[in-house]
C-alpha cells in the first residue's frame, strides 16, 4: 500500500486502556455478579492513512476496544486521545463534537440498521443531528454518499429489509461516511455477508480510503482479509495486545508463540521462515478468570515460571523496531 | 424463600400505607364534611357553630395532621363509628366480607371448573371448530358488561319467569336451597364475568406446556393422547393458572362492587360503594384501606405461588 | 408505505383475519352514524332530547323504532348520541393512557438502573390497587375542594373530561410494561448504538429510534385497552358517577332501567347491547392486529 500517505501522527492513540463489565453468572442456584476484562492494558497509536488490521480469535475483546475508540464505552481505565484531545470524563454530550471525526461500521449490518427507517432518514439523520447544511444539500450530499458506496437515488424511500446484506453494509458504510469522519472502525464488516460479495465490499473500503484519505482500524478474524488490506496488524488475546508489526514482517516473521500458532491455523499464508507453532488446541481461557501472568501461558509450549507470574509488555523486537511483542521469551525465538 | 416473602410484605405494607394516606386526602375531597351533614341535619347551627366544631373535630388542621392523628388513633384499635350502620366499622365491616366470601367462593368455584375444562379441551385441539367456539365465549366473556348482564339475568329470571328472587339476601334462618336461590343470579354474573379471561389463560398456559419438548418425547413413547393432556400437561399447566386465579381473588372482592350493588347483596363491595355515596367516611376509608389490602395479598399470593411452584425463578434476588 | 414494507405484509396477514375485518368493518360503521347522528335524527324525524310526557316508555314502533324511555325520548337518538360519547371517552381515554405508558416504558426500559426500578414499583403498587373502589372515589370527589374554578367544576362537560382523566390516570400500566420490555431488547441493538455514534441524544433515541419499533404492540394493547375503558365508563356511568345527565351515554341510559325493570324491561336491553357489541369488536379488532403484527403469538 501506499506507505508515504501515512503521517507520523497519531489520529487515535490509546493508553492502558481497559474495559470491564459486570455480568450475572448463574451457577445453578443462585446468581452472581462477575467481573469480564474484556480488554486490558492497551496502548495503541493509529497514525493518519494508514490501515491498521486488529486479529484475534473471537472474544478476545476485539469489538470492545473497537467500540471503545469510537466512543461507544467510556473506559475503565487509560486514557483515549483522538488527534491528540483526551477524551477523559467526557459526557454523553460533550463527546458529541468528537463523533464527527471517529465512525463505526458494523458487524452485522441488519441489526445496525433500524428497520422502521428509509435509506433517507438513515443518511440523513447524521446530518441533520449536526445540522450540516440546508435540506436541499443535505439532500445532495446523502445521493453523493449512495453513488460512492455502489447505490442509487433510486434506494432513498427504501426500506432495509428490502435490500440484501452487502447492500446493508453499503448503506451503514453511507453512514458512516456522511459525516466526512477522518478515522473508521470496521468490526468484522464482512464477516456476516456471503462469500461472494465478501470481496467487493472490501474493495470497497479500499477505494473510500483512497478517495476519502481515511484511516481504518479493521478489525477481523480472518487472517487473509487482514492480509489483504491492513498496513500493520496487532495481534489480541485476551484483551491484550500480543504483537504488532507491519503487515509484512508480521506474515513473515511471526514472532509471538500466540502469532505463530494463529498464522498455522491458516495454511494458505505460507510465511517466508518455517516458523510456525502448533496450531491451537482447546478454547481460549475466559475473560472472566483470566490467568496470573501472560494470558497466553497455559497454551503456552515455552511457557516458564516467569510467564506464569507477570504479565509481559510490548517490547520492541530490536531497538527502534516498530515490531513489537509481549513475550518474556522474545530473544529465545529470534 | 422466606427472605423473599418478607421482602415483599415489607412492599406491599409499604403500598398499603402510601395507599392509605392517598385514600385519607381522597375521601376529605368528596363533598361534604361531617360537619356540612351536621349543618344540614340541624337548622339551628349558626357558622360560628360550624366553626367552632371543625376546630373541635381537628378539621380545621392541614391534611397530613389530620391523618397522623386518624392513623395514630387507628393503629391503637379504634377505627371510628359507621354512621350508616350507627356500629362501630369493624362490626359492620366483618358481615360484609362474610357475604363476600360466600357469593365469591362460588363464583370463584363455578368460573375454575368451567374454565380449566374448556381451556383444556381447546388447547388439546388449536385451530379446531372447538377451539374457535371455546374462544369466541371467552371474548363474550370477556367483553359483556356485568351490569348489562345482571339486568339481563333478572329480567329473565326475575321479572319474566319469576323463578328467582331480583335481590337480595336469605334471612339468617334459611335453609340451604332458599339461601342459593338469591346466589345462584349474583354468581352467575360474577363467573361469566370471570371465565373469559381464565379460559384463555387455562388455553394460553396449556398451549405452552404442550409446546415443550417432555409432552413430545411422551407421546413419541406412545403414551395416549388424552393421557399426557390431562396428567402430564395439565399440572405443569396449572403453574400460571394458580398465579392468575390468586390474583383475580384479590380483584373479586372490589370487582364484585357493581354485581353486589345491582343484586343489593350485602358484600363488601356494595358496602364501599354504600359508605363512599353515603358520606360515611370513617367506613369508607377502613372498607376502602381493607380493599387495598386484600388485592395485595392476592398479589402477594400469586407471586409466591409462582415462585414456589416455578423452580426456574430464582427467589431472593428482588431486592438488588 | 411502499408495497412490501412491514405494515403491508401486517395487513396480509390481518385480511385473513375474518372476525377482526368484520369488526372493523362495524366499528368504522358505528363511528359514522355517531359522528352523523344529528342526520340522523333529522332522517328518522325524532329528537333525542325531546321530553314526550304523554309516551313514556313507548313499545318500539315506525316512529320510534327502539321506543322511547321513561321521558318519552327516542331511545335510538339517544343511542346515537350516548355513543358519541361513549366512544369518544373509550379512544381519547385509551389514547391518553397509551402516551403515559409509553413515556414511562421508554425512560424505565432506555435509563434502566435506579429510574427504572422506582418506575417499575410505582407501577406495580398501581397495578395492586383495587380499581374500582378507587375510581369511584375519584369519580365522587369534590372538584371545588380541589381548587377547580367553580365555573368549570359545575360546567356542563365536566363529568367527560373527568372520567377520561380518571380511566388514563389508572389504565396506563399495561402499556408502560410492555413498552418498558420492549425498550430493554431494543436499546442493545445496533443501530441504537448507530444513532448514538452519530451524535443523538437520548430523546431522539428514544422516541425516533426506538418508539417507531414499539408502534404495533402499543396499537394492539390500545385496541384492547378501548373495550375495558368503554366498561369502566359505563359502570361509573351507571353508578351514576361518570357521565352526568342530560348528556347520554350507554352507562348512564341503563341507570334509570334498573329502577323501570318491572315496568319497561326493554329499556335495559338496548344501550348494554350497544357496550357489548362494542367492546367485543375492540376486543377482536386487537386480536387480529395481534395476530397480523406478531403471527408466533398464540393468542
Ligand atoms: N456488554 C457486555 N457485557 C458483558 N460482557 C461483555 C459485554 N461486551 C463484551 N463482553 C465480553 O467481553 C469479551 C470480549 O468480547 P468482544 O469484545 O465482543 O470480543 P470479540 O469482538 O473479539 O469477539 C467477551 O468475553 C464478551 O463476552
Ligand atoms: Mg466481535
Amino acid at each position: 500500500m501506499n506507505k508515504s500517505a501515512i503521517s507520523s501522527s497519531p489520529i487515535m492513540s490509546t493508553w492502558g486502556l481497559s474495559k470491564t463489565f459486570t455480568t450475572k453468572i448463574s451457577d445453578g442456584h443462585r446468581t452472581l455478579n462477575k467481573t469480564v476484562y474484556a480488554v486490558s492494558d492497551v496502548s495503541l497509536d493509529v497514525y493518519k492513512g494508514e490501515t491498521l488490521g486488529l486479529v484475534g480469535e473471537s472474544g478476545c475483546g476485539k469489538t470492545t476496544l473497537g467500540r471503545l475508540m469510537a466512543l461507544f464505552y467510556h473506559p475503565s481505565q487509560g486514557t483515549l486521545r483522538i488527534n491528540g484531545q483526551n477524551m477523559k470524563g467526557l459526557s454523553h454530550k460533550h463527546l458529541k463534537p468528537y463523533r464527527k471525526n471517529v465512525q463505526m461500521v458494523f458487524q452485522d449490518p441488519v441489526a445496525a440498521l433500524n428497520p422502521r427507517h428509509t435509506v433517507a432518514t438513515i443518511l440523513t439523520e447524521p446530518l441533520n443531528i449536526f445540522s450540516v447544511g440546508k435540506p436541499v444539500q443535505r439532500r445532495k450530499r446523502v445521493v453523493e454518499l449512495l453513488d460512492a458506496v455502489g447505490l442509487s437515488a433510486k434506494d432513498l424511500n427504501r426500506y432495509p429489509h428490502e435490500f440484501s446484506g452487502g447492500q446493508r453494509q453499503r448503506i451503514t458504510i453511507a453512514r458512516a461516511l456522511t459525516l466526512q469522519p477522518d478515522f473508521i472502525v470496521a468490526d468484522e464488516p464482512v464477516s456476516a455477508l456471503d462469500v461472494s460479495v465478501q470481496s467487493q465490499i472490501l474493495n470497497l473500503f479500499k477505494d473510500l480510503k483512497q478517495q476519502f484519505g481515511l484511516t481504518y482500524l479493521f478489525i477481523s478474524h480472518d487472517l487473509a482479509v487482514v492480509h489483504h488490506l491492513a498496513d500493520r496488524v496487532a495481534v489480541m488475546y485476551l484483551g491484550r495486545i500480543m504483537e504488532i508489526a507491519d503487515c509484512d514482517t508480521l506474515f513473515r516473521e511471526p514472532t509471538h508463540p500466540y502469532t505463530r500458532a494463529l498464522l498455522a491455523s491458516v495454511p494458505a499464508l505460507k510465511p517466508g521462515k518455517a516458523r510456525l507453532g502448533k496450531i491451537l488446541k482447546g478454547d481460549p481461557p475466559s475473560p472472566i478468570n483470566p490467568p496470573r501472568g501472560c494470558p497466553f501461558n497455559p497454551r503456552c509450549e515455552f511457557a516458564s515460571d516467569l510467564c506464569r507470574t507477570e504479565v509481559a509488555m510490548l517490547r520492541p523486537v530490536q531497538t527502534d523496531s516498530q515490531h513489537q511483542v509481549a513475550c518474556h521469551h522474545l530473544e529465545s525465538f529470534q | 424463600m422466606s427472605r423473599f416473602i418478607a421482602w415483599r410484605l415489607l412492599q406491599g405494607l409499604l403500598v398499603l400505607f402510601i395507599m392509605s394516606f392517598v385514600i385519607y386526602a381522597l375521601i376529605g375531597l368528596m363533598p361534604g364534611d361531617p360537619i356540612d351533614l351536621m349543618i344540614s341535619s340541624d337548622p339551628n347551627m349558626t357558622a360560628a357553630d360550624a366553626a367552632r366544631l371543625r376546630s373541635l373535630y381537628g378539621l380545621d388542621l392541614p391534611i397530613y395532621e389530620r391523618y397522623l392523628n386518624w392513623i395514630s388513633t387507628a393503629l391503637s384499635g379504634d377505627l371510628g363509628y359507621s354512621r350508616l350502620f350507627g356500629q362501630p366499622v369493624l362490626q359492620a365491616l366483618f358481615p360484609a366480607l362474610i357475604n363476600s366470601v360466600m357469593l365469591l367462593g362460588l363464583a370463584f368455584t363455578i368460573s375454575v371448573c368451567v374454565a380449566i375444562p374448556l381451556g383444556t379441551l381447546a388447547a388439546s385441539r388449536p385451530r379446531s371448530f372447538l377451539d374457535y367456539s371455546v374462544n369466541l365465549a371467552a371474548f363474550a366473556g370477556i367483553s359483556i358488561p356485568s351490569f348489562w348482564l345482571a339486568l339481563m339475568l333478572i329480567i329473565i329470571f326475575a321479572v319474566f319467569l319469576g323463578w328467582l328472587p331480583a335481590g337480595g339476601i336469605a334471612p339468617q334462618n334459611a335453609n340451604i336451597i332458599e339461601t342459593l336461590k338469591y346466589m345462584i343470579l349474583p354468581a352467575t354474573t360474577l363467573s361469566v364475568v370471570s371465565i373469559g379471561s381464565h379460559i384463555r389463560y387455562v388455553r394460553a398456559a396449556m398451549i405452552e406446556v404442550l409446546r415443550q419438548d417432555y409432552i413430545r418425547t411422551a407421546k413419541a413413547k406412545g403414551a395416549k393422547n388424552t393421557r399426557i393432556i390431562w396428567k402430564h400437561a395439565l399440572r405443569n399447566a396449572m403453574i400460571p393458572v394458580v398465579t392468575i386465579l390468586a390474583l383475580d381473588f384479590g380483584y373479586l372482592f372490589s370487582g364484585a362492587l357493581v354485581t353486589e350493588t345491582i343484586y343489593s347483596w350485602p358484600g363488601m363491595g356494595k358496602l364501599i360503594f354504600d359508605s363512599v355515596m353515603g358520606n360515611d367516611f370513617n367506613l369508607a376509608l377502613v372498607a376502602l384501606l381493607f380493599a387495598t389490602a386484600l388485592t395485595l395479598t392476592g398479589n402477594l399470593l400469586a407471586d409466591i405461588c409462582y415462585a414456589w411452584l416455578d423452580p426456574r425463578i430464582v427467589i431472593g434476588q428482588e431486592p438488588s | 408505505m411502499t408495497h412490501n414494507s412491514p405494515l403491508s405484509l401486517a395487513i396480509c396477514r390481518f385480511r385473513k383475519h375474518q372476525l377482526a375485518i368484520a369488526s372493523l368493518f362495524l366499528l368504522l360503521t358505528m363511528i359514522l352514524m355517531v359522528l352523523f347522528a344529528p342526520l340522523f335524527e333529522r332522517f328518522l324525524g325524532v329528537d333525542a332530547n325531546a321530553i314526550d310526557l304523554f309516551n313514556r316508555m313507548g313499545q318500539p314502533s315506525a316512529a320510534h323504532l327502539l321506543g322511547t324511555d321513561e321521558l318519552g325520548r327516542d331511545v335510538l337518538a339517544r343511542l346515537l348520541y350516548g355513543g358519541r360519547i361513549s366512544l369518544a371517552t373509550g379512544l381519547i381515554a385509551a389514547c391518553i393512557a397509551a402516551s403515559i405508558g409509553t413515556v414511562v416504558g421508554l425512560f424505565a426500559g432506555y435509563f434502566g438502573g435506579k429510574l427504572d426500578a422506582l418506575l417499575m414499583r410505582f407501577t406495580d403498587g398501581v397495578i395492586a390497587l383495587p380499581l374500582l373502589p378507587l375510581l369511584i372515589v375519584l369519580a365522587a370527589i369534590d372538584l371545588v375542594k380541589l381548587g377547580v374554578p367553580e365555573t368549570i367544576a359545575q360546567s356542563e362537560n365536566i363529568s367527560f373530561y373527568r372520567i377520561i382523566l380518571i380511566v388514563a390516570l389508572v389504565g396506563w400500566t399495561t402499556v408502560a410494561r410492555l413498552v418498558r420490555g420492549a425498550t430493554l431488547s431494543f436499546k442493545e441493538r445496533e443501530f441504537v448504538m448507530a444513532a448514538i455514534g452519530v451524535g443523538a441524544t437520548h430523546l431522539h433515541i428514544m422516541f425516533r429510534h426506538i418508539l417507531p419499533n414499539l408502534i404495533s404492540p402499543v396499537i394492539v394493547a390500545v385496541t384492547l385497552s378501548v373495550g375495558n375503558v368503554i366498561l369502566l365508563e359505563s359502570v361509573l356511568s351507571f353508578l351514576g358517577l361518570g357521565i352526568q345527565p342530560p348528556m347520554p351515554s350507554w352507562g348512564n341510559m341503563l341507570t334509570n332501567a334498573q329502577e323501570l325493570i318491572w315496568q319497561a324491561p326493554l329499556l335495559a336491553v338496548f344501550p348494554g347491547l350497544m357496550i357489548f357489541i362494542t367492546v367485543i369488536c375492540f376486543n377482536f379488532l386487537g386480536d387480529g392486529l395481534q395476530d397480523a403484527f406478531d403471527p408466533k403469538a398464540e393468542f
